[in-house]
C-alpha cells in the first residue's frame, strides 16, 4: 500500500540529496528544530524528522513541486480533517512490537506476531471510516489518490478475512508438517500444514510410527520445540512481516503528513512574527530566473525576538552573485537565507519572502569556511581546497554553488589567482554560484571587465557606519569597513600600525 | 592414477639440494620471510619444501614454467577453486567420521563424495582451454582428463548420483501433538505457509524472504528425538537407505592418493602467489628470475628486502636497488655509514639467491641469478659472548670452517666480520680472507666499515652506501632508516668513497628536524647510482622536517639532486591516504623553495581546481 503526498504515485522522481555539512552551514537545524513546536508551542518531533527528511532531498521536477503545493493548499484549507488522518497514523505507528516474550514456548513467536498485526487492523478499520467520511473533501491529487488506496485496499471483506485467518491461526492442537532430509539426512525442506483439528484418537488406536518424546523443560534443548520452531517461525515470520508492513504504512502516512503540517504551523508562526510568506514560483532546470523581494532567513524568523530585514534581489539571467561589503553587514546571512529558501523551495515548502521565484537546480552546494582545521594533518589552505574537489565531484551542470569566504586561509593574491580560473570553469559548466568574498580587488577587477551575466551585490552601509542589513547591487567597494568594527568595540578608531597589515 | 608431481619434475628422483644452514636462513632473514609466505598456518605442510633450495637447473625451471603459467589469473583461479573445494570435502569427512547414527555418517560421506567428484570434473573442465605451457600443470591437465574420463571414476559418479536422487525424493511427515511424534507418509497437503503469505500479499508481505529462507541446521549431529525420526523414515523408504549402506561399504575411501598429493603441492605456488600479492599491495611486484649461466653477467634491478617489505606500512615504499656483476667480478664490497642500509642490501643478495633456487618469483623486476651449492653468511652478532679476542677467535674459526667447505660455485655472505679487533689488524686480516674468496671464486658480498677492502683488483666491486638526504629518523624500527645510494664502480677506475673512514665523514643519522644536514656526496664519476636503501619513514614526519627552516639551502644541495631525491624518497602510493600524498607534495614543494603564489596555484592544480579539470569534472 502506498502513501503519494510527496509525489505522483508510481513516478520516478529525479532527487538530489544534500550533504550534512551543507545543510549544517545552511542552519537546517535551527529551521527544524524552531517547527518541531506549533504556534501553541506543543512540541512534535516526528514533525522535525519528517521536514528534516524532506528537506534535505531537493526534487528537481517542478511538477513534483507543484503536485506538493496543492496538497498543502489541501492541509491548509482543512486542517481538522488532516489532524485526525494524522492521529489515527500516530497511534497505529505507536503499537508496541514485543521481541521477546514467551519464546520458549513451542508457538512463543507466532503469539508475539500475532497480537500486534491484530491491533493493527483495527487501526486500519479507523482509516477507512474515517476516509469513508471526507469524499470530495480534498482536491490535491494526492490526498484523492490516499482516498482511493484506502477504499481498494482495505474493503470490508479482505479485512474480515484477514481477522478470521489470524483467530484460526492456532496450533493448541498439535502441529503437522512434511519434510525431506537435509544436511547429514537432518529433518528439512519442511511445509506446514494447517492447524490440525483436536481429534479424540487418543481414546482410540495409536499410530504404528508414534513414540514419546521425554520432555526437557529447557526451550533451548527440548526436542519438541527444535522440531516445531522451524515450521511455526515460518509463518511468524510471514505475521511478522505483514505486521512490519502496515506499520511502515502508517508511519509513512505519518511522516508525510506530519510535514505538511510542519509547514502549515511553520507559515502561521511566521506571520505571527510579521515575516512575509509565500509559495514560491518555480521554473525549470537550466534558466537564470532567480528573483525575490523581501528574502528572510526562515529559521531566524522563528528564533530571533527582533524584525529582520528583507532583501530584493534580481538575478534573473545572472549565473554569478558576487557579494562585497562591510563585515557584520549580513552576507552571510543573506547566502543562507538565499541557499535555504532554494532548498524550501525544492522541498514543496512555503519560502519567507514576499515573493520568490527560481528555477530548479540539481543541488545546493555550499563552501564555506571551516571554523577550525578540525583534522589538523591539513593546511588550512589544502582543507579548502579538498573540500572544494570534492564539491565538484558532487555537482553537476545545474548545481547551485553557494561560497562564503572561499580561500580567506591564503593570501589575497593567491586567493584571486585560485578563485578566477575555478569561477570561469563553473560558470561555463552552467553552475550557478552565490561568491561571498572579502577579496575586494578580485571583485572590483573582474566587475571591470565585461561579464553581463554577473550581479554585484554589496552589504550596504550608511555614511555614518550603520548598517542596514541590505544587499544593494552596485560596484564592488574596495574597503571592507573594520575600522567601524574596531570602532565599535573600543570605541576609538584602530592605531595606523594596528590598521598597517 | 600414475605417480606425479608438481614440484619434482621426476618424484622418484632426488636432486641436489643448496645448502643452507640456521644461521644463514635467520641472517638473511629468509626464516622470516618463510614465516610471513606460512601466516595463515602450514596445513599442508609447506615448510620442509620452503627450506629445499635446489641446485638442479631443470627442477628449478620446472617450477618457474609453473609460476609462469599461474600468473595467468584464470589458471590461478582454477587451481584456488580446487584447493578450495578439497578443503571442504576434508572438512565434510573429518565431520563424518564424528558423528554416530550410520546413515548420518554415510550421508555426510556420500555429500562429500558428490562434491570431490564434482570438483574434480570442474578443474578439468576448467582447465581444458586455459593456455597451460608449463610441464608440471599440462602433463597433470592429461592426467587428470584421462581420470576424469575414466571407468572408475565414471561408475563412481553414476552410484552417488543415484543414490543421491533418491535420497533427495524422500518426504515424509511429522505430527506433533504434546509429547507424541508421529512419522508417516507424505499426504500432499496444501502448503499452508504459502496460504499465510499469500492472504497478506496486499500488505507487501510474505513471497520474497520468509518462504525462501532455508537454514542449515545448527548442530551437525542428532538429539535422541531426530535419530528416533531418521529411523522411522528408514523403515518408510528401506531400499533407499540399503543403497547408502552399500555406497558406504564399497567405498571407505574414494580420494584418489595422486590426487591428494597435487593437492598439497599446488600449494606452494598457491601459497607463494598470495604471499607475493600481499607484497605488491603493499607497491612491490616479485617477478620470475633466469639462471645464469657461466660466463654471464649477474644481475637484479630494483632489487628490495623482503622481510622488510612484508612489515611495510600502506603507503610507504621501499627504495630498491640494482646489483650487477661482470666478467671477473664476484665479490661486492659494500662500504659506507652506519644505518646506511647495508644490511638489507646484503640480505637482499642472500634472499635473491635462495629464493630463486627454490624455483620462486624474487624482490627484483629482473634478475639473472646463480644457482649455488651451498649460501654461507658471516653476521656479526652483538650477543656473541666473551673477550675481543675470544670473538676474533670463533670469527676466523667459522670463517675458516667456510672457506674450508666453500667452492667456486658457493655464496657467501659476510657483514661487518672483524670488527672486534683494531683496524690495521682488521684490514690485514681481511684483506687475506678476501683474497681466499677471489683465489676460490666465490660469490661473495662483504658489508664493511673499511674502505680499503674495496680498492682490491678487477674481482672486487666496490658499493658506497651515502647518506643523501636529511630525512628523520623514524622511531621504533632498527631497520635501515636514512636515504643511501648504494654507488658501484671497480674500484680500480673509480674514486671508491670519500676520503678518511666513511662513518668519520659522514654524521650520525639526522635527527627529526631535519636540522643536520649532512654533507651531501655526488659522485661525479660513478658509473652508475644503484638507487637507495629503504626508508621506513612514518607518514607525516616529513611535513614536520618540511616546516624547518629551509633545508635544501642549508644543504646546499641542487634542484637536479632534489628532484632525484624526490625520486628516491619514501613515497606514498596511489591511493594512499590523501593527507599523506600532501604531505609528500608539500615536502618537495617547500625543498624546491618555490615562491608562495607559485604553491598555491600549484597546490590548486593538484586537486583537479585549474579551469581544464573542473569543466572536465563537472561536464562528465
Amino acid at each position: 500500500m502506498r502513501v503519494a503526498l510527496l509525489q505522483p504515485c508510481d513516478a520516478a522522481v529525479a532527487v538530489v540529496r544534500a550533504e550534512q555539512r551543507t545543510l549544517d552551514d545552511l542552519g537546517v537545524e535551527t529551521l527544524c528544530a524552531a517547527m518541531e513546536f506549533d504556534a501553541r508551542g506543543e512540541s512534535d518531533p516526528v514533525v522535525a524528522e519528517a521536514v528534516r527528511a524532506v528537506l534535505s532531498t531537493s526534487v528537481v521536477d517542478p511538477e513534483v513541486i507543484r503536485y506538493r503545493h496543492a496538497v498543502l493548499a489541501d492541509c491548509c484549507e482543512h486542517p481538522g480533517e488532516v489532524r485526525e488522518l494524522y492521529e489515527i497514523a500516530s497511534r497505529a505507528a505507536r503499537v508496541k512490537r514485543w521481541m521477546v516474550g514467551p519464546a520458549h514456548r513451542p508457538n512463543g513467536k507466532l503469539v508475539l506476531a500475532l497480537e500486534p498485526l491484530n491491533e493493527l487492523i483495527g487501526c486500519l478499520r479507523r482509516l477507512r471510516s474515517a476516509c469513508a467520511g471526507y469524499d470530495g473533501v480534498f482536491g490535491s491529487a494526492g490526498f484523492i489518490d490516499l482516498l482511493g488506496v484506502v477504499a481498494d485496499e482495505l474493503d470490508e471483506e479482505y479485512l474480515g478475512s484477514v481477522e478470521r485467518q489470524l483467530t484460526a491461526m492456532d496450533f493448541d492442537s498439535g502441529i503437522q508438517f512434511c519434510a525431506g532430509l537435509g544436511t547429514g539426512n537432518k529433518v528439512a525442506h519442511i511445509s506446514l500444514h494447517e492447524p490440525p483439528r483436536p481429534q479424540r484418537r487418543w481414546f482410540g488406536r495409536r499410530a504404528a510410527r508414534a513414540f514419546d518424546v521425554v520432555d526437557d523443560p529447557d526451550p533451548e534443548s527440548n526436542p519438541i520445540v527444535q522440531l516445531q520452531n522451524p515450521a511455526l517461525t515460518i509463518i511468524a515470520d510471514v505475521v511478522t512481516e505483514a505486521a512490519d508492513h502496515v506499520q511502515d504504512f502508517f508511519a509513512e502516512l505519518r511522516t508525510q503528513l506530519a510535514f505538511y503540517l510542519g509547514c502549515r504551523t511553520m507559515r502561521e508562526r511566521l506571520v505571527a512574527t510579521g515575516a512575509p510568506v509565500c509559495l514560491p514560483t518555480v521554473h525549470p532546470a537550466g534558466g537564470s530566473r532567480l528573483r525575490c523581494t523581501g528574502l528572510r532567513d526562515a529559521g531566524m524568523c522563528l528564533t530571533s525576538a527582533g524584525p529582520i530585514v528583507g532583501n530584493y534581489v534580481d538575478a534573473a539571467d545572472r549565473s554569478l552573485i558576487m557579494v562585497t561589503g562591510a563585515n557584520n553587514g549580513g552576507k552571510s546571512t543573506f547566502l543562507r537565507a538565499l541557499g535555504l529558501a532554494q532548498l524550501m523551495t525544492q522541498a514543496g515548502m512555503f519560502v519567507t519572502a514576499a515573493d520568490f521565484e527560481t528555477d530548479v537546480r540539481a543541488g545546493v552546494f555550499t563552501h564555506v569556511v571551516a571554523e577550525e582545521d578540525r583534522t589538523l594533518s591539513h593546511g588550512k589552505l589544502a582543507e579548502e581546497l579538498v573540500r572544494m574537489s570534492d564539491l565538484i565531484d558532487r555537482m553537476t551542470p545545474t548545481s547551485l554553488l553557494l561560497c562564503n569566504e572561499s580561500f580567506a586561509s591564503t593570501g589575497a593574491r593567491d586567493a584571486a589567482r585560485i578563485a578566477a580560473p575555478l569561477l570561469d570553469a563553473l560558470l561555463d559548466s552552467g553552475v550557478h554560484v552565490v561568491f561571498i568574498t572579502h577579496l575586494t580587488e578580485f571583485a572590483c577587477h573582474r566587475h571591470e571587465s565585461d561579464h553581463p551575466h554577473e550581479l554585484y551585490l554589496h552589504a550596504e552601509r550608511l555614511p555614518n557606519g550603520t548598517r542596514t542589513f541590505r544587499m544593494i547591487p552596485g560596484a564592488p567597494e574596495p574597503d571592507s569597513h573594520a575600522d567601524d568594527i574596531f570602532h565599535q568595540v573600543f570605541n576609538r578608531p584602530p592605531h595606523t600600525s594596528t590598521t598597517h597589515r | 592414477m600414475r605417480s606425479f608431481s608438481v614440484v619434482w619434475p621426476d618424484p622418484a628422483v632426488s636432486v641436489p639440494l643448496v645448502e643452507v644452514d640456521r644461521d644463514a636462513l635467520a641472517d638473511l632473514a629468509i626464516d622470516r620471510v618463510i614465516a610471513a609466505i606460512l601466516r595463515d598456518g602450514d596445513e599442508y605442510g609447506l615448510a620442509p619444501l620452503l627450506h629445499q633450495p635446489v641446485r638442479d637447473p631443470e627442477a628449478v625451471s620446472y617450477r618457474r614454467e609453473v609460476f609462469a603459467d599461474m600468473a595467468d589469473d584464470a589458471v590461478r583461479a582454477a587451481f584456488e577453486e580446487f584447493a578450495a573445494g578439497m578443503r571442504r570435502i576434508r572438512k565434510q569427512l573429518a565431520q563424518a567420521d564424528r558423528l554416530i547414527h550410520v546413515y548420518q555418517r554415510g550421508r555426510w560421506r556420500l555429500d562429500a563424495a558428490a562434491d570431490y567428484l564434482g570438483v574434480l570434473t570442474r578443474l578439468s573442465e576448467r582447465l581444458a582451454p586455459l593456455p597451460i605451457t608449463a610441464r608440471g600443470l599440462s602433463q597433470w591437465r592429461e592426467l587428470l582428463g584421462e581420470h576424469v574420463g575414466g571407468v572408475e571414476f565414471t561408475e563412481l559418479r553414476d552410484r552417488v548420483g543415484r543414490v543421491r536422487d533418491d535420497l533427495g525424493a524422500v518426504r515424509y511427515s511429522i505430527r506433533i501433538t504434546g509429547r507424541t511424534i508421529e512419522v508417516g507418509a507424505d499426504e500432499g497437503s496444501a502448503d499452508y505457509s504459502a496460504t499465510i503469505a499469500n492472504l497478506f500479499a496486499r500488505f507487501g508481505s510474505g513471497t520474497s524472504r520468509s518462504t525462501l529462507r532455508e537454514t542449515g541446521p545448527q548442530w551437525a549431529d542428532m538429539n535422541a528425538t531426530e535419530e528416533r525420526i531418521l529411523d522411522h523414515v528408514a523403515e518408510l523408504y528401506p531400499d533407499v537407505f540399503a543403497r547408502l549402506d552399500e555406497f558406504c561399504r564399497r567405498y571407505p575411501e574414494f580420494i584418489d592418493p595422486e590426487v591428494a598429493r597435487f593437492d598439497r603441492e599446488i600449494q606452494f605456488y598457491l601459497v607463494y602467489l598470495a604471499f607475493a600479492r600481499r607484497i605488491a599491495t603493499l607497491g612491490h611486484r616479485l617477478h620470475l628470475p633466469v639462471t645464469r649461466t657461466p660466463g654471464a653477467d649477474l644481475r637484479a634491478t630494483d632489487a628490495f628486502d623482503l622481510a622488510l617489505a612484508t612489515r611495510l606500512r600502506h603507503g610507504n615504499t621501499l627504495i630498491c636497488n640494482d646489483i650487477q656483476l661482470s666478467g671477473p667480478e664476484c665479490v661486492l664490497v659494500v662500504t659506507g655509514p652506519n644505518q646506511g642500509g647495508k644490511t638489507t642490501f646484503a640480505r637482499t643478495f642472500g634472499q635473491l639467491v635462495y629464493f630463486a633456487a627454490l624455483g620462486c618469483p624474487v624482490p627484483a623486476r629482473e634478475a639473472r641469478l646463480p644457482l649455488p651449492d651451498a649460501i654461507f653468511t658471516h653476521f656479526e652478532h652483538a650477543e656473541d659472548p666473551g673477550d675481543p679476542d675470544g670473538r676474533l677467535l670463533t670469527e676466523l674459526t667459522r670463517m675458516r670452517d667456510t672457506l674450508d667447505r666453500a667452492t667456486a660455485d658457493s655464496l657467501i655472505v659476510m657483514n661487518e666480520s672483524f670488527s672486534s679487533t683494531s683496524s690495521s689488524d682488521a684490514v690485514r686480516i681481511g684483506t687475506d680472507i678476501l683474497d681466499q674468496i677471489v683465489e676460490l671464486g666465490a660469490l661473495a658480498l662483504w658489508v664493511t666499515f673499511f674502505d680499503e677492502l674495496a680498492d682490491n683488483g678487477p674481482a672486487v666491486v666496490s658499493m658506497v652506501a651515502t647518506t643523501e638526504s636529511p630525512y628523520p629518523t623514524p622511531s621504533g624500527t632498527d631497520e635501515a632508516i636514512t636515504s643511501v645510494t648504494f654507488q658501484a664502480g671497480s674500484a680500480s677506475t673509480t674514486a671508491p668513497s670519500p676520503p678518511g673512514p666513511p662513518h668519520e665523514t659522514v654524521p650520525d643519522t639526522p635527527n627529526s628536524g631535519g636540522q643536520s644536514a649532512p654533507p651531501t656526496t655526488v659522485h661525479e664519476k660513478s658509473e652508475e647510482t644503484i638507487g637507495i636503501a629503504p626508508c621506513d619513514t612514518a607518514p607525516g614526519t616529513p611535513a614536520e622536517s618540511a616546516s624547518g627552516p629551509a633545508v635544501s639551502k642549508e644543504s646546499g644541495q641542487t634542484v637536479a639532486d632534489l628532484s632525484r631525491e624526490a625520486r628516491m624518497t619514501v613515497s606514498g602510493v596511489p591511493g594512499a591516504a590523501a593527507s599523506n600524498e600532501l604531505v609528500r607534495r608539500t615536502f618537495r614543494i617547500e625543498r624546491r623553495a618555490a615562491d608562495g603564489q607559485a604553491y598555491a596555484l600549484e597546490l590548486a592544480e593538484r586537486y583537479g581546481l585549474g579551469y581544464e579539470r573542473v569543466v572536465a569534472r563537472i561536464g562528465r
